[in-house]
């Protein structure tokens, strides 16, 4: 399966900046997080894997996280970037627009949208 | 319509991911496994009527355990997440040295992730200090006065007078018994209490390394 390997090679380097970026309006619970990558397609493929992926975040101080009880029913744990978060937000986005441009450079990809 | 498997299925889909974090520490594996099960909770809810198909659907989409756990253990240190870690001598020596040369024992057991928290704390404990330390210490408690008897009598002027005696040797003979008993048995209980204690580390050793076989085949 190259071309699954590669979707997954290319999805390990971003996946968590794209989940620190949906933090950054508000602090939101798994759930969540996962019908928001839902949306955009290929970003995640087994919604189960975004909570080993938050577990680590929260273990290196990226996000933190709170129970919030819910209107409804069971608590749950809300994620919150942490300044060190928003800090990894800020930098990826730089270093992301600079990557996108050189790969973009070299394919004809970019530029301007036809 | 409704699932008449759901609770099944998805209790049996937690353990098999239970069971495949299994290399993951308690912590970690308690919050992935708590969320995931959250998450499985929340999205039943929004199915409403559920049938057996849409539970199993659901599960599909959240994952093949074995996939989260590698997930999960692709950002472990290094030597946790090469995996294939058995029984090794750090475990051994633990075992070994705990009941012989308590501190270095007792690091041992600490520095390895083969024993949870609690049985660390249970092997650090109730193995006493070792062997050096309570054949040291334990012979001091026979000094203590409660225990120490002291009998005065004989004679004065001449004139014998009623022996007496304090602490064990003055108390009626079946309370003597009972609290020689009682110390026997607390004497013997102290002196198997570290091998008690290596006995049960060791069985919970053997269950960790099985449980990781299961989990990495």
């Amino acid at each position: 399966m190259p071309i699954d390997g590669l979707a997954t090679q290319l999805r390990k380097g971003v996946i968590e900046f794209c989940v620190l970026a949906l933090l950054r309006d508000r602090p939101r619970y798994g759930g969540e997080l996962v019908h928001l990558m839902r949306e955009r397609q290929g970003l995640l493929v087994s919604e189960g894997t975004i909570y080993p992926l938050l577990s680590r975040m929260r273990a290196e101080g990226l996000v933190e996280t709170e129970w919030s009880e819910t209107s409804g029913g069971h608590p749950r744990r809300y994620y919150r970037l942490s300044r060190s978060g928003q800090k990894a937000v800020t930098d990826f986005r730089a270093e992301w627009a600079t990557f996108r441009a050189a790969v973009d450079s070299i394919f004809g990809t970019g530029g301007a949208e036809r | 319509m409704t699932a008449p498997h759901g609770d099944r299925l998805v209790a049996d889909y937690l353990a098999r991911l239970n069971l495949a974090l299994a290399r993951m520490p308690a912590d970690r594996r308690e919050e992935i496994a708590g969320e995931i099960a959250s998450h499985i909770a929340d999205e039943r809810a929004a199915l409403g009527d559920e049938t057996d198909t849409d539970v199993l659907n659901l599960l599909d989409r959240v994952g093949d355990p074995a996939e989260i756990a590698s997930a999960a253990e692709a950002d472990l240190p290094v030597s946790s997440a090469a995996g294939d870690r058995q029984i090794g001598a750090v475990e051994i020596l633990a075992l070994v040295l705990t009941p012989i040369i308590w501190p270095v024992g007792v690091i041992l057991l600490w520095l390895s992730p083969a024993w949870s928290a609690r049985d660390k704390v249970i092997g650090t404990v109730l193995s006493l200090g070792g062997y050096p330390v309570i054949l040291f210490l334990g012979p001091l408690l026979f000094l203590s006065p409660a225990l120490m008897s002291t009998c005065s009598g004989g004679s004065v002027d001449g004139r014998p007078i009623q022996e007496t005696c304090s602490g064990i040797m003055g108390l009626p003979v079946w309370e003597h018994v009972i609290i020689s008993v009682a110390i026997t048995l607390g004497v013997l209980l102290v002196l198997a209490l570290p091998v008690l204690v290596g006995i049960y580390l060791g069985v919970r050793l053997r269950r960790w390394a099985s449980v990781r076989q299961v989990a990495t085949s």
